[in-house]
């Protein structure tokens, strides 16, 4: 498992570059579902058939980081970057590009705060025409993978918002067999850009129920790492679906799945979106507890992932 | 008037907290009893309630009212007997300390905020704003009966009962929005089959007031020609700009936005003035912050106009409108209902 | 094509009221194959059944200003309607939905204190000027929530550059009107089943394009927009996010959409082979249509064409000719069968 979780991480898949990601996750799992495809905006859909209620489980697969916007007389190289890229934390990191350029994110001048406005990427060009052999305009960089274990159960690195829920997802459909649910899993594209990948895949899906499985930041709420997979009740936008919390609850106990309750006050924005496509439905979503977030040293626990996957199986 | 306060004590009777309106939906038909023909709750909460004209095929006229209070869930239960919530809406926290609450549990019970006694808090607290992580509820139970009672998620509503103050004016706690609620029934149990030029979908939607707006999956099923929202707005009080309020005892307003569609708001100034009934206009510029920003947007768009009623104390539980702006609104939207479709 | 700029810039459509912008477009391209929905976006097909379908799309609606308050004086409070910064608006002239003409003011300098003086001039603190002497006098000629927009007539600058206002998004309703004229009888030689729509709605981020996406459920969409040209004396190079007279500018992201590769790189080969001018535009927060195409129903893959327009969203936009018709020859490009030169 943590092979494969490597191997998701180390593929690079900002926002809008989803390509390469999409067809890591694809080959892993093909033999495993009823059909399989990309919808126009580049969400990976799986479906494995059932004829009981049809239920739409999505995680995002895409990842923050920068766009070359400009390269500079001097070789450097101006950046843009998707949301939630936090430049305080990736000041000074190695970057590399989607075709394996190696740079380093540095600041314009010292002491100030760092914004796309003032850092620069340094490649090593000595000049505009060397660095532009090597990119151009629209490449996406993003602060270098890694991944290193920390005590017992714990995993440190980037990046695992979202690669560990896609890491999730890839384990429930291996394992789910003659599933009575008709159930959709989706890899949505677009997360760091406002999360509309999801919105589409909805659209076209038309669900009774949806359920979204994504990192929780410790910061936002409760939730504690090692503590079992979380059960969303709210985000700052969107109150979850009485009825599939309790369906969350009640299969967790049933099946002996440890978990905890978890109220997002800060942060949220997919799930009232959702939940309001076309006909509607219920919303619900399944937490992994996640430290760090959003930087080089995000921290996980692997039990906990394991109780997620175990959560998403027993859906079927 | 006193039939309009009769069922606006009854409306705001009813507790329902964002994403638990469907409990509430058979307390809303109770008193809505022999008004509609048809009735359906939807997938997501909005309760529709609908009233045919005796012409075929006539044009659908949305009316939407959210029917959500603002409120909180619980988010955990502590030794003690004390509960943790997280808000569902706008919630002015600085009303909260020493407040009623209602829990909906499998029962329903009562709360308390907590709140710091002044010879405790002088000296600290200095900006005079609680936040709701400080505060508790207190239930008074203890927590393994507690437990019992209420579960992770629960609903749980202030509690402000109605009264009537002078001039026909009545305070309580979500007369945003079961004020408009109670004129849209109040006129549809008034609308004669025969003299409707429309269909009437009556929309009382959902999580309104977490900003889901689920009212546009109503729209989305229903497919109105013309949609209506009605919602509450701002009544002049000291301190705020007359641009950004209206009066009360002046009629609902209708709002001028480039959100909305400018005949339609056009043709009810019109029949309200033609019929001599009270009516204000309050310009929105780019947004109204009612559902109308969902519901013109839904499907292959829809027409829409907003009308709001002056409120006071907006997202308190002691709330002020006047009987008499409902009343208004309730004859406007009739006369609007009444009056044949023009090529809009 | 100056002439069409002409008729569309000075046509009055802020946002939420472009129905005389849709009677010029209307008048401009026929009524057949032309639909206007009931919310008045206007679509028309050059139409090929069983190709994917191509939505080319220009916004209507212009930024402007509605009627807010009325004083006791007589002077007219107003919300802009759309993104402005205030800056740019004291002392110019507006007209309104039903030609009344005034000026923007605001405390004189002379009376501002020292602190006043300091601070900048918000729009709460303007008004309109019409002349009137008491609240009677305006309310015969305003009413609360009517529209005013910028007026600004249509002038030749030096250098193939025009000044007018709402080159914001009347230019890219311009070039899709004489796109559309030039091939609606070769719908053979097209790639798409293309669709032309003018939109509603755009300057307040309740687009228009939520209809279309709706109803007609496109494949791809090429959305032509205005765009700020920041090209200016000194300003840094990478600062400058568009430049006048480099053709239109391609977008790989802005703030609301990160736009499709492969499209948007196979559209940039095809202007490559004709050696057609286009530029790739920096990024800026700003947000476009291609946002709601590209999330709309089941979505659609997006690219974008901006026209690089100096001193966006004020009553003096300016642009260059040179850069229309580049636009004009890319979208024709774009969307012809790859075979016909």
């Amino acid at each position: 498992m943590i092979n494969l979780l490597k191997r998701l991480m180390y593929t690079q898949g900002v926002s809008g570059r989803e390509g390469d990601i999409s067809k890591v996750i694809e080959k892993e799992i093909s033999p495993f579902v009823s059909e399989i495809w990309n919808d126009k905006i580049g969400n990976l859909i799986a479906h494995k058939k059932g004829n009981g209620k049809r239920i739409l489980i999505y995680t995002n697969m895409d990842e923050c980081g920068f766009f070359v916007n400009h390269i500079d007389e001097n070789g450097l190289i101006r950046v843009c970057s998707t949301r939630g890229l936090n430049y305080d934390a990736a000041i000074y990191s190695d970057v590399v590009s989607e075709n394996g350029v190696c740079g380093i994110l540095i600041p314009e001048t010292l002491g100030e705060k760092p914004t796309y406005e003032n850092v620069f990427i340094d490649i090593g060009a000595k000049s505009k025409k060397e660095a532009q052999r090597r990119v151009s305009v629209m490449d996406s960089f993003t602060c270098v993978p890694r991944l290193k274990k920390l005590g017992a159960t714990k995993y440190s690195g980037r990046p695992l918002n979202n690669r560990i829920g896609c890491l999730a997802l890839i384990e429930a459909i291996k394992a789910i067999k003659d599933n009575e649910n008709d159930l959709y899993f989706v890899f949505t594209t677009h997360a760091q850009a406002e999360n509309y990948g999801s919105k589409t895949a909805v659209y076209s899906i038309a669900p009774d129920i949806i359920i979204s499985v994504s990192i929780a930041k410790r910061e936002c709420s409760d939730i504690k790492l090692g503590m079992g997979a979380g059960i969303k009740i709210k985000d700052i936008r969107a109150a979850c679906s009485l009825s599939v919390i309790e369906m969350l609850r009640s299969l967790a106990e049933e099946n002996k799945i440890k978990y905890q309750y978890e109220a997002d006050e800060i942060s949220g924005y997919d799930l009232s979106l959702v939940r309001s496509v076309a006909h509607g439905a219920e919303i619900g979503a399944i937490s992994i507890p996640c430290e760090n977030s959003h930087t080089t040293a995000e921290v996980i626990d692997i039990d906990d992932v394991k109780n997620v996957i175990k959560l998403i199986e027993v859906l079927k | 008037m006193k039939k309009i306060k009769e069922l606006l004590k009854g409306l705001t009777d009813i507790v329902a907290v964002s994403g638990k309106e469907k409990d509430a939906h058979t307390e809303v038909l109770a008193l809505c009893e022999g008004v509609f023909d048809e009735t359906y709750t939807d997938k997501v909460g909005n309760l529709v309630m609908i009233k045919r004209s005796s012409k075929k095929n006539a044009p659908r006229l949305m009316l939407d009212a959210h029917l959500d209070e603002i409120g909180f869930c619980v988010t955990k239960i502590l030794d003690g007997g004390f509960l943790k919530v997280s808000a569902l809406g706008g919630i002015n926290t600085r009303i909260l300390p020493s407040s009623e609450v209602v829990i909906c549990g499998k029962e329903k019970i009562r709360g308390v905020f907590s709140s710091v006694p002044p010879h405790l808090s002088r000296g600290k607290n200095e900006k005079g704003t609680p936040e709701l992580k400080d505060l508790l509820v207190d239930t008074g139970y203890t927590k393994q009966e507690l437990e019992k009672i209420v579960s992770i998620g629960d609903r749980v509503a202030c509690r402000g009962e109605l009264y009537e103050l002078s001039n026909s004016y009545v305070v309580s706690k979500s007369l945003d929005n079961r004020s408009c609620a109670c004129a849209l029934i109040d006129m549809a149990s008034r609308a004669e089959r025969d003299k409707l030029e429309y269909d009437l979908y009556v929309v009382l939607s959902a999580h309104e007031e977490t900003g889901n707006m689920l009212a546009r999956v109503a729209a989305y099923d229903i497919k109105p020609d013309i949609a209506i929202i009605t919602d509450v707005n701002f009544a002049r009080e000291h301190g705020l700009k007359s641009k950004e309020t209206i009066e009360c005892e002046k009629g609902p307003s209708v709002d001028i936005s480039s959100s909305t569609d400018r005949d339609i708001s056009r043709r009810i100034l019109e029949i309200a003035s033609l019929c001599k009934l009270d009516c204000q206009t309050v310009v929105e510029v780019s947004s109204t912050g009612t559902n109308n920003e969902r519901i013109m947007l839904s499907g292959e768009g829809v027409k829409t106009a907003v009308m709001s009623i002056p409120l006071k104390f907006m997202h308190s539980y002691s709330e002020i409108v006047n009987l008499k702006d409902i009343a208004t609104l309730s004859d406007i939207l009739l006369a609007f209902a009444y009056a044949p479709k023009e090529e809009l | 094509m100056k002439k069409l700029l002409k008729r569309l810039c000075s046509a009055f459509g802020p946002t939420g009221n472009e129905k005389r912008v849709a009677a010029v477009i209307k008048d401009i391209i026929g009524s057949e194959n032309v639909f206007e929905d009931k919310m008045g976006n206007i679509v028309a097909r050059i139409a090929s059944e069983g190709k994917p379908k191509l939505f080319l799309s220009a916004h209507m609606d212009e930024v402007g200003f509605m009627v807010t308050e009325i004083t006791d004086s007589g002077m007219i409070g107003f919300g802009a309607v759309g993104g402005f910064d205030p800056i740019v608006l004291l002392s110019k002239r507006v007209i309104s939905e039903r030609g009344v003409l005034g000026a923007i003011t605001s405390k004189p300098i002379h009376l501002m204190s020292d602190e006043e003086k300091k601070t900048r001039t918000e729009i709460d603190d303007m008004y309109i000027d019409i002349g009137a002497r008491s609240r009677e006098e305006a309310l015969e000629l305003v009413s609360i929530g009517d529209y005013f927009c910028f007026f600004s007539d249509l002038v030749e600058l030096g250098g193939d550059f025009i000044k007018a206002k709402a080159i914001d998004d009347r230019g890219g309703c311009a070039i899709l009107c004489s796109v559309y004229n030039e091939l609606k009888d070769k719908a053979d030689r097209l790639e798409y089943d293309l669709y032309f729509a003018f939109t509603i709605r755009e300057e307040t981020g309740k687009s228009g394009v939520n209809y279309i996406s709706e109803r007609y459920n496109p494949d791809y969409a090429i959305v032509v927009e205005g765009t700020t040209a920041n090209d200016l004396y000194n300003t840094p190079e990478h600062k400058k996010i568009a430049r006048t007279g480099c053709g239109p500018a391609m977008s790989f992201m802005d703030g609301a959409t990160i736009y499709d590769r492969a499209f948007t790189k196979e559209i940039m080969s095809r202007c490559d082979k004709e050696e057609i001018k286009y530029q790739i535009k920096g990024f800026t927060f700003a947000g476009t249509d291609a946002a709601s195409y590209q999330r709309g129903a089941d979505g659609a893959k997006v690219a974008i064409f901006s026209l690089p327009v100096r001193y966006i969203h004020s009553q003096a936009s300016v642009v260059k000719l040179e850069d229309i018709e580049s636009t004009r020859k890319a979208i024709i490009a774009s969307v012809s069968k790859k075979e016909i030169k």
